[in-house]
């Protein structure tokens, strides 16, 4: 009830450039629980922390959107995919070296079986 | 099909405005080195968030106290830049110091408090960001409705 009261945060998981980013412009929290809302994902990485991560902030009712570079989406597609609430909503973002691609992108894999695949590209 | 041109319109201008910003980030490293660029050498204990969200009729928007806090920050910190001056004969660096750490608490700041040109504007752009990044969001949620309708009449 609080959190809904103040307002709703972004949270990011993306490599070190896209975090570090988002934090500049302001988004960054370490709440009550000693817990940020951010995930940096590097070589050591695993994809298991990736989906936890993931799964943990889909499960927080103080987060509305995350966002999260398309090229790490795409290791945890499945999870990304099964996620199917409004809210927190999930945005692919590009990150420095990998682009954004529309035809990988979730939201509108779900909407192509209703329109020309061939205007994705 | 006007949603998902939209959707993809947003996700072209998010694109650039994350490569330019990317550009000052690139700056600010070289300018002043890549290890205080890392958020493991930063202290984040008491990071808050300067920007919140609401849902408003299906739709993603800035609480309006955010932009409001940002703007007081800024004109707080013109009032701040301008009190320093006429006072720079009678404080201390320590003191200007402190008093903008106060100023810039809870914030990202990886540089310190007076941080270099380029990552004052890849702040500036980020922050920017956001409002496309809403208005991507919002027309997703457009788009996944329609889809659902449409599946729904079929």
């Amino acid at each position: 009830m609080a959190s809904a009261a103040k307002g709703k945060i972004l949270a990011v998981i993306g490599d070190e450039d896209t975090v570090v980013g988002f934090l500049l412009g302001g988004v960054g929290e370490l709440n009550k629980a000693r817990k940020p809302n951010y995930l940096i994902v590097d070589k050591q990485t695993t994809v298991q922390e990736i989906e936890e991560a993931f799964n943990g902030f889909c499960a927080r009712d103080d987060i509305a959107i995350i966002l999260i570079n398309q090229h790490i989406a795409e290791m945890i597609r499945y999870a990304v995919d099964n996620h199917t609430q409004s809210i927190p909503a999930v945005l692919e973002i590009p990150s420095k070296e990998a682009p954004y691609d529309p035809s990988k992108d979730s939201i509108l894999n779900r909407a192509r079986g209703l329109f020309n695949p061939e205007d994705f590209r | 099909m006007e949603l998902i041109d939209k959707f993809i319109t947003l996700h072209d201008q998010l694109r650039k405005d994350l490569n330019l910003a990317s550009l000052c980030i690139s700056k600010a490293k070289t300018t002043h080195g890549i290890g205080l660029f890392s958020v493991n050498s930063v202290d984040t204990h008491d990071l808050e968030p300067s920007i919140r969200l609401d849902t408003k009729n299906g739709k993603f928007v800035l609480l309006k106290n955010s932009e409001n806090e940002e703007e007081k920050n800024d004109k707080k910190n013109k009032k701040k830049k301008d009190e320093n001056k006429s006072e720079k004969k009678n404080s201390g660096e320590s003191e200007d110091v402190e008093e903008a750490k106060k100023t810039f608490s809870g914030q990202f700041r990886p540089f310190g408090v007076l941080e270099p040109a380029a990552a004052k504007d890849a702040r500036k752009i980020y922050r920017n960001s956001i409002q496309t990044i809403l208005d991507l969001v919002s027309t997703q949620q457009s788009i996944l409705a329609k889809s659902r309708q449409l599946v729904e009449d079929c």
